[in-house]
């Protein structure tokens, strides 16, 4: 059951879609097995529902279908960039464009929530072309933060590096002004 | 026509860390750029329009225009496969056999060896870079570098809560993943295997098989890298997974000495048989292959071949592969053409190579 599968009928029952994919490895071979869900459950191989997601599809129309869930009222927003609505992503698991993560913003953060464990961004702060002041001093943060995580781990060379780095863009920043 | 022989071909050397276990190290990045739809919903004008904003924005760049830009609709079929051989696009980049790649597919080789960048997959940029052994941290500086590099003159699709946007929201954040190439056949003989990649999921890492998703297992080579890519620190996640990856390097050496522990005839005389299959067998299937340079991979481990590299191994594993062998061949082969073409391959090379026999 590693990773996504290309298509393929169940080995039982040869009529339905195999949705469980099971790796055997023995001392000599490693066998992959390809079961419907039906079959898989007969089989008594009903936990992969549980601790693994068949596909992310399956995931997000469970999460739409529990109960108390707002997630369900919601498959008819739709991007006002793009025109995606949030009932086609739950189908394709695939965002339209960028700006349907600020319009689908509320549902998102759960979506996410679930996903990653957390629903906010701590790693690198992106510093565009032309940043303004404020994009500018959220990088400015983001390498102080990194200066300090160096030092604290002794890696000091990665420290200097930003140190310098943080050097170079204050110069610029008060040059440009 | 032949793209940059020798491009991408950096991981294959058998040098970094604990090479004879780690195959490659690989980062990538996914990366979109604002104002355009993901390449999942992108009509081919929009599309192209990405790959010119792109290509572009490389041009005027000092250090990114020495980088090679290609179209993939520009070379032959036999050319994209050996692209995907030698893992620098995916397959979805190239296409079926009879769509080929769709408008706007392209990749950026370059500026250095272990770096390059897909243009058009699912997500607009795909940048990647790639090295030998267990390089982790090298990895990602040099994915970091080239992402500043080209986030300095294209505007991605950032968003402060969510960080770098991408279409599939298993990606958004860092749209890291670092992976890690391991052969484990003392774990899968000792059948410790199970154990272990079961526990890889409640540290928040996934194993896959040789060319990543939906591939099967074979040689007894497994991908691991990052499940998730929202709240954590790169260099954190980095940092993990080369814990994880020495921890895992420590039970696989365990595995190994238990084995010639226990069985030390039995063991030797499989890495014995295996090698003799592959000096003086006809005809070879890669999956049989594979099979059989897993067992000389573990002789190498077990200081069975004092004389051989894991270079030699990589080199077979690399250039034995279909596209690799039609190029070599200057045509077409049908399977059972290219089983014997294999066999003659690794036939020379492997005689080739320094052995002596104690």
């Amino acid at each position: 059951m590693l990773g996504k599968h290309p298509a393929t009928q169940c080995e039982l029952c040869k009529a339905s879609a195999a949705v469980v994919h099971v790796t055997q490895i023995t001392e000599e071979k490693i066998l992959t097995s390809h079961f419907c869900k039906e079959c898989a459950a007969n089989k008594g191989i009903s936990h992969f529902d549980k601790s693994i997601k068949t596909s992310l599809h399956d995931f997000l129309i469970e999460l739409g279908n529990e109960p108390d869930s707002p997630i369900a009222l919601d498959v008819q927003t739709t991007c006002s960039f793009c025109g995606m609505k949030i009932g086609e992503f739950q189908r394709t698991g695939r965002l339209g464009c960028p700006h349907c993560y600020t319009d689908f913003d509320s549902y998102l953060k759960r979506i996410l929530k679930k996903i990653h464990g957390s629903a906010g961004h701590t790693g690198k702060v992106y510093l565009p072309p032309n940043p303004n002041s404020y994009q500018l001093e959220q990088k400015m943060q983001f390498l102080k933060n990194g200066m300090t995580r160096a030092v604290e781990r002794e890696e000091f060379e990665k420290a200097a590096i930003l140190r310098d780095e943080i050097g170079k863009m204050k110069s610029e920043t008060n040059g440009g002004q | 026509m032949k793209v940059v022989p020798s491009f991408g071909l950096d991981w294959v050397s058998g040098s970094g860390e604990y090479a004879d276990i780690v195959l490659s190290t690989r980062v990538r990045l996914a990366r979109n750029l604002q104002g355009s739809c993901f390449g999942t919903r992108s009509a081919d004008r929009d599309s192209e329009s990405v790959k010119k904003r792109i290509q572009l924005a490389i041009e005027q760049h000092s250090l990114l225009r020495e980088s090679l830009f290609l179209e993939l609709n520009s070379i032959n079929r036999l050319q994209q496969r050996i692209l995907l051989e030698r893992r620098l696009v995916s397959s979805e980049l190239i296409g079926n056999e009879e769509t080929g790649p769709r408008k706007g597919s392209a990749i950026m080789l370059g500026p250095q060896d272990f770096s390059s960048v897909m243009v058009n997959e699912e997500d607009h940029l795909r940048i990647q870079t790639i090295f030998s052994g267990l390089q982790l941290r090298k990895a990602w500086d040099f994915a970091d570098e080239l992402d500043d590099q080209l986030g300095s003159v294209l505007p991605f699709a950032y968003h402060n809560e969510f960080g770098f946007l991408t279409s599939c929201p298993t990606n958004v954040g860092s749209g890291l993943r670092a992976s890690v190439l391991v052969h484990l056949p003392g774990l899968v003989l000792t059948k410790e295997i199970g154990r272990v990649l079961e526990g890889l999921g409640q540290l928040g890492l996934i194993a896959r098989g040789l060319y990543g998703e939906g591939s099967e297992i074979v040689g007894n080579f497994f991908q691991i890298s990052n499940q998730t890519t929202l709240g954590k620190i790169e260099e954190d996640v980095v940092d993990h997974l080369e814990d994880i990856i020495r921890r895992i390097i420590g039970y696989e050496k365990e595995a190994r000495q238990m084995v010639m522990r226990n069985s030390v005839n039995a063991t030797e005389d499989r890495v014995w048989r295996a090698y003799g299959i592959l000096q003086y067998s006809r005809s070879l299937s890669f999956p049989e292959l594979m099979n059989l340079l897993s067992k000389v991979r573990l002789g190498i481990g077990l200081k069975l071949f004092p004389d051989m590299g894991v270079f030699t191994l990589n080199k077979l594993m690399f250039f034995t592969q279909d596209a690799h062998l039609e190029e070599a061949a200057g045509r077409g082969l049908t399977s059972e053409e290219r089983d014997l073409h294999r066999a003659a391959y690794v036939r020379k090379n492997l005689n080739g190579a320094k052995i002596s026999i104690k």
